[in-house]
Order: structure tokens, then C-alpha cells, then sequence
């Protein structure tokens, strides 16, 4: 087996909401990532999915529990886990191409180097010719292209994206899963990908972990054994259907767990 | 979505379909948020137009409002030609415009540090919030007379009204849009390597000027009605002067060039703010004539 790239152990995150009341968005989270591997996290919504991967950016902190990159416990922050998010996050003031160059530009990288990184990126993305363009004169597929191409310029250590696609119609986003399966089984970065999208989850991932409900745990762990390079076509095979029947009787589960919590409680 | 034209099968269309409108509820200009045609828009607005100059016309030549009340189009463009071919009015227009501006500009230079701070960190917000909450609800035309006794009737007794009327609204609206910058815009640039510093001055103050803009152009008309106020409490020069002396002396002529004037002026600054948003900031979504 592989090197683990990114261990989560033992992730508890508790919060109080305005009312006082405390909440377990997640307990006792384990899971890890392999160098170069592309793992999915999918599960109903408010199961605290976002939240976990945000903790593995630094973003948040858990209550409990470390995350590793590297073998080394990461707290803040930084270049190393460069991540999307499902809202459009490009900056407005700047063009395609100083969006791409945001991260490099803190590094203090050299302008021919720069250059150079982002062409490479905007025609891995296909967006050559849109370098001068600001994100304002951008579909929403094309946005996150640029998110992409974004945290990838920096060469970060994984890629953390959450719901990338979410906000995108379905045939823009089938698009956009294939052009990023492509993009990491090309450049074989390690990716962790939140997504609530099953066939997402499957199409795109070598393991599948399933959430629970509130408070979200790792329900199952599912290993996709489908070779690389994927084509689209392999939603339609019998194995992948077995795989997606699987999911989605998971995740039903949670789901109706999910309604029934949210329900006011007595009589 | 069945295309019913199409099917062999379909039943007929329902009745009313391709009727003429009977009813006055049929049509679409009741609809709200429906467009009507370009043309119909230009005729109605011509309409208003025409339709205020008419009565105009109409309750001066036609002698129904005496000239002292309402002077006639031919009499108003007679004193406002008098009023700028002897370069008497010159003076009040320059008065006024420098009271707005300095007044205005050094409210800017404090409010919108002072807004992107206590928008975005909670230590000031505890600091200044409670101070600017209470002062922005006292209107400063209450605060003139102990202006007038700290300073005196001069520019800069004026310059102050515009400065203090203007200075904890423009905090507090900025402080709004600063707060309003989305978190994942500041997160983002952490996942990128940015530090606290990069993040306050590559992303937050960025993010927040399209909505600084927006709100010096609010308060700037503000301004021009805090000025009037001022220059009619007291003043030696300016176009609020002038239309108190106009008053006096019953020149309601002079008071309808100064009130034209005035407006031309709010509309001049207001086309300034809106071609310096599109020139400053051409990636912003605002950014469009």
C-alpha cells in the first residue's frame, strides 16, 4: 500500500449554538488519504462534512483529535492544503491570470516562473486566451476552473475541495468532474473531495467514505476498484450501479435519520 | 413541458389562448416587474416631461399664479442669464462646492479606515460601535448652534456640519460592507499561504471597495442637503445664502435658479462617483453605465 498523505484521527468537533444548546457535528472521525490518491467524502447535508474538511485546512479547529499531513500534526492554515470552495471565491479585482498567480505571488515566486505556471495551469483548464479576463465576464463552470487551476499553481502537498460543483448545472458539472479526474490522474496529486452527490462520490473517488447523519461519523468505507483512466462510461456499468445501489441505501438511511432529528421533538 | 403543437394526439389548446385581451386585467402593463416596449417607456417618460413644463406654461402665461409665487420659464432664464453673465452667482456656487468637498472628503479619510476596522475586527467594533450608534441618530442640524458657538459663522463652522453629519453615517455604512465580505474570500487566501496582514490588505480592503464607493455616493448627497441647512441658519456666501436673501427679497426668480442650480450640482458629483467607479473599478459588478 501507499504512504499515508493525510491522517484524520480521532476528528471530534463540538459547538454551542446561540441558544446555548451544544452540538456533536462530528465524532470521532478517522480516515486517511494515500499520496496520490483521490478519496470522496459523501453524506446528507448538515452532517458536518464541510466542517471536517475545513479542519483538515486549518480553517476550523476540532474539539478534539488531530490531522496530519506528512506525519506531521498541522494546526493553522497554509500553501500546503490549497482547497475550493463551493461558493465562487475568485477574486473580482484581479484578472484570470493574477487570480492563478494570488498563491505564487506570496511565495514570492519570480515573474517568468509565475508566467510560465500559469499557462500551464489556464491550458490544463482550458481557459487559454481568458488571462485578462476578471472573473465578472466568467460563467460559473469557468470560475471554478480558475478555483482549480488556483490551488494548483500553488502545488500544494492535497487538494481540498469542497462541493466544488455544487452551484453548477448537471451537464456543466459532468464536464467538470471529468476534466478534474483527468487533470489528477495526469498530475497525481492527492486529492479529499465533500461532496453530497453520489454518483460524484463514485465516478471521481478510489475510496468512498459514507457519512452519517448528526453527528457525522464514518459510516463505511468503500474502496472503488475501477482503473484509471475513467471514462464517463463507467457509470453505466453493472459495478458501478452495484456501488451507487449501495451508497444510496446508505445514505437514505441517514437521511431519514436526518428528518426525523430535525423534527420538534414530544408530543 | 409537452410541446402540444407537436402531438399528433394533443387535445385542443384551452380556451382564451390566442384571443385578444378583453378585460383591462389582460394587460401586461399591470403585470408587475413585466417589461412594456422601449417605445411606450420613451412615450411615458417624454410625458412626465412635457406634462410638468406645460403646467408651467400653462399657471405663469396663462396668469392663474402670480409671477411673485411662480416665475415664468422666459423670466427664470432671464435672471439665471443675469445671474452668470454678471458673475454674481459665481461666488455662492464656490463657497458651497468647497464646504462639500473639504467637509466631505476629510469625513471620507477617517470614515472608511475607520469603517473597513470596525467592520472586520470585533475588538474595534467593541470599541467605537456603541459611540457611533448613539451620535448617528442625533441629526446635525441640532448640533448648528453649538457649532456656531464653538466655531463661528464662518467655512469652517460649515465645513464641520458636513464633516460631523456625514462622519458616523459613512463609519457605520462602511463598516456594513466590510462585515458583508464573504468569509470564504478571506479563507480562501489562508489556503493560499496568506497571513493575517496579506488577508486584511489583499482581500478585505479589495473586496470592500465597490461598496465604499456606493456609499460616498449616498452620503455625498447628503452632504449637499447638511450644507443648505447650515448656510440658511447663517452664512455670509453660498447658494443656500443666496436663496435666503433671494427670499427676503421676494426674488422667487433667484430661488428657482438656485434650487435648479443645486441640483445640477448633486447630479454633476453623482455622475462623478458613478464614471469614477467605472474607472477605479472596472471588475466591479457596479461597474456599468
Amino acid at each position: 500500500m501507499g504512504e499515508k498523505k493525510l491522517v484524520i484521527e480521532n476528528v471530534t468537533k463540538r459547538f454551542a449554538t446561540p441558544k446555548g444548546d451544544a452540538v456533536v457535528a462530528l465524532e470521532n472521525i478517522s480516515a486517511y488519504v494515500e499520496k496520490s490518491e483521490f478519496v470522496t467524502i459523501v453524506g446528507t447535508s448538515g452532517c458536518g462534512k464541510s466542517t471536517l474538511l475545513k479542519i483538515v485546512a486549518g480553517l476550523e479547529r476540532p474539539t478534539s483529535g488531530r490531522v496530519l499531513l506528512d506525519g506531521r500534526e498541522t494546526r493553522d492554515p497554509g500553501a500546503d492544503r490549497g482547497m475550493v470552495f463551493q461558493s465562487y471565491t475568485l477574486y473580482p479585482w484581479l484578472t484570470v491570470r493574477e487570480n492563478i498567480a494570488f498563491g505564487l505571488r506570496l511565495k514570492k515566486v519570480s515573474k517568468g516562473e509565475i508566467d510560465d505556471i500559469v499557462r500551464y495551469y489556464l491550458d490544463k483548464v482550458g481557459l487559454t486566451g481568458f488571462d485578462t479576463y476578471f472573473p465578472k465576464a466568467l460563467s460559473g463552470g469557468m470560475k471554478q476552473r480558475v478555483a482549480i487551476a488556483r490551488a494548483m499553481a500553488n502545488n500544494p502537498e492535497i487538494l481540498l475541495l469542497d462541493e466544488p460543483f455544487g452551484a453548477l448545472d448537471a451537464q456543466t458539472r459532468a464536464l467538470m468532474q471529468e476534466l478534474l479526474l483527468q487533470l489528477m490522474e495526469e498530475t497525481r496529486m492527492t486529492v479529499l473531495f465533500v461532496t453530497h452527490d453520489i454518483d460524484e462520490a463514485i465516478f471521481l473517488g478510489d475510496v468512498v467514505y459514507v457519512m452519517t447523519a448528526r453527528p457525522g461519523r464514518i459510516k463505511e468505507e468503500i474502496k472503488v476498484d475501477v482503473p484509471h483512466p475513467r471514462s464517463p462510461d463507467i457509470k453505466m456499468t453493472p459495478m458501478f450501479l452495484d456501488l451507487k445501489k449501495k451508497v444510496v441505501k446508505l445514505i437514505r438511511e441517514e437521511t431519514i435519520k436526518a428528518v426525523q432529528q430535525s423534527l420538534p421533538k414530544g408530543d | 413541458m409537452k410541446n402540444q403543437t407537436t402531438r399528433e394526439d394533443s387535445s385542443p389548446p384551452p380556451p382564451g389562448n390566442g384571443r385578444l385581451p378583453r378585460r383591462w386585467t389582460d394587460f401586461d402593463f399591470l403585470k408587475p416587474k413585466e417589461a412594456i416596449r422601449p417605445r411606450i417607456y420613451l412615450s411615458l417618460t417624454t410625458f412626465s416631461v412635457v406634462a410638468v413644463l406645460a403646467g408651467w406654461v400653462i399657471l405663469t402665461y396663462g396668469g392663474i399664479v402670480d409671477e411673485m409665487f411662480l416665475p415664468s420659464p422666459t423670466a427664470m432664464l432671464k435672471t439665471a442669464w443675469h445671474l452668470f453673465a454678471s458673475g454674481e452667482i459665481y461666488p455662492n456656487i464656490w463657497t458651497s462646492l468647497y464646504v462639500v468637498v473639504v467637509g466631505f472628503v476629510l469625513a471620507a479619510i477617517l470614515a472608511v479606515p475607520a469603517g473597513i476596522l470596525m467592520g472586520s475586527f470585533k475588538f474595534v467594533e467593541a470599541l467605537i460601535e456603541p459611540i457611533i450608534n448613539f451620535v448617528r441618530y442625533l441629526p446635525v442640524s441640532a448640533m448648528i448652534p453649538l457649532l456656531i458657538l464653538w466655531i463661528g459663522i464662518g467655512d469652517v463652522e460649515k465645513i464641520a456640519v458636513i464633516f460631523l453629519g456625514t462622519l458616523f453615517q459613512l463609519t457605520f455604512l462602511i463598516a456594513d460592507v466590510s462585515a458583508n465580505v464573504p468569509k470564504d474570500l478571506l479563507q480562501v487566501a489562508y489556503t493560499l499561504g496568506a497571513r493575517k496582514r496579506d488577508v486584511t490588505l489583499r482581500v478585505l480592503i479589495p473586496a470592500s471597495l465597490p461598496g465604499i464607493m456606493d456609499n460616498l455616493r449616498i452620503t455625498m448627497g447628503w452632504a449637499w442637503t447638511y450644507l443648505i441647512v447650515a448656510e440658511l441658519v447663517s452664512a455670509e456666501k453660498g447658494l443656500g445664502y443666496m436663496i435666503l436673501q433671494a427670499m427676503r427679497g421676494m426674488q422667487t426668480d433667484v430661488i428657482f435658479v438656485g434650487l435648479f442650480v443645486i441640483g445640477l450640482l448633486g447630479l454633476i458629483t453623482d455622475q462623478t462617483f458613478k464614471y469614477l467607479t467605472i474607472w477605479l473599478l472596472p471588475w466591479s459588478e457596479k461597474a456599468s453605465v
